[in-house]
């Protein structure tokens, strides 16, 4: 570990050395919008139990109509967070700092589990794999009022 | 970060969420650079940002500008996450530390060097306090692993 670190820093160092330090840069809409349609899971983030705590959810992403859904089972993720402002959050970065990104998806939060509306009916219809054993039977739905995304190091690619 | 993770595999012949004990969550917390900060917005979504972040003591410190982030931060109840997913394996960990954040202006006489890999100049120094430590971790049984051949 300690071998990898100095490594990872010798060669962060020299990086930063050729190129001078990154710069961290807005990401284009289009862009967050792609890097959610290929990734799969993310960080939600909702004020629970009086925190603003962030758990690590599977998720889907609805591009057309800008809709991140969870599946999750009972708990605060279910109690509290709907009708409420959420967050939801992916990122990738380098091990050893040459670049990094992260995406931000924020908006209200709704529990779609029964709701029988034409975009919940279709929500619901988005394959959605979930890692974490238990049951996750309820759907929530988080509408992307703002999408923001920010970057630095090489430039992502697609 | 696997030797502290190995033991919750060796103990576990289901796909299941076990947690994570506090002084395992703590090693985790002095092993990695990267987390995530969740601030909440009075009257609209939290905003959660990556941070570079170093351990002082039980401490969590990180760099700062000036912006959204250390507006709404002094003072406040801040939750900071770390994890680490396996994609293959569909397994990982996260550990969650909430607590109450301090923003200070940096002087040039803070000790603690938070290495930071972006070059946005970053003046104030935050220090997150820990009142609750929890963590998961999310091990899949060895026979999902082989079933397809792999190591």
């Amino acid at each position: 570990m300690a071998l990898r670190h100095f490594r990872g820093e010798a060669r962060r160092q020299t990086m930063t050395f050729m190129t001078g330090p990154t710069t961290l840069e807005v990401l284009p809409e289009k862009q967050c919008e792609h890097l959610l349609a290929t990734h799969n899971w993310g960080r939600f983030g909702a004020g629970l139990e009086g925190w603003p705590a962030i758990v690590p959810v599977n998720y889907g992403f609805d591009a057309e109509h800008k809709n991140i859904v969870i599946k999750t089972g009972p708990g605060a993720k279910l109690d509290e967070s709907p009708m409420t402002a959420v967050a939801f959050e992916i990122d990738d970065a380098d091990p050893d700092g040459a670049w990094g990104w992260s995406v931000l998806v924020q908006g209200p939060a709704f529990d779609i589990t029964d709701s029988i509306d034409d975009t919940s009916v279709r929500l619901r219809a988005i394959p959605l794999k979930t890692w974490a054993p238990g049951p996750k039977e309820h759907w929530i739905r988080i509408a992307a009022a703002r999408i923001s995304g920010r970057a630095f190091g090489q430039p992502l690619k697609g | 970060v696997i030797s502290v993770t190995k033991k919750y595999v060796e103990e576990t012949r289901g796909a299941t969420l076990n947690e994570l004990a506090v002084t395992d969550c703590e090693a985790l917390l002095r092993r990695c650079s990267v987390g995530r900060l969740a601030v909440e917005v009075p009257g609209t979504s939290p905003l959660v940002v990556p941070v570079n972040y170093v351990m002082d003591g039980p401490i969590i410190v990180f760099r700062s500008a000036a912006g959204q982030k250390l507006a709404h931060i002094h003072n406040r109840m801040v939750s900071f996450e770390i994890d680490e997913i396996d994609h293959f394996h569909r397994s990982g960990w996260s550990v969650l530390v909430r607590g109450m954040a301090e923003a200070t202006v940096d002087l040039g006489n803070d000790g603690t060097a938070v290495d930071s890999w972006t070059n946005t100049p970053k003046m104030h120094v935050v220090r997150i306090n820990p009142s609750k430590i929890t963590g998961r971790v999310l091990v899949m049984p060895p026979a999902a692993i082989s079933e397809l051949g792999y190591l």
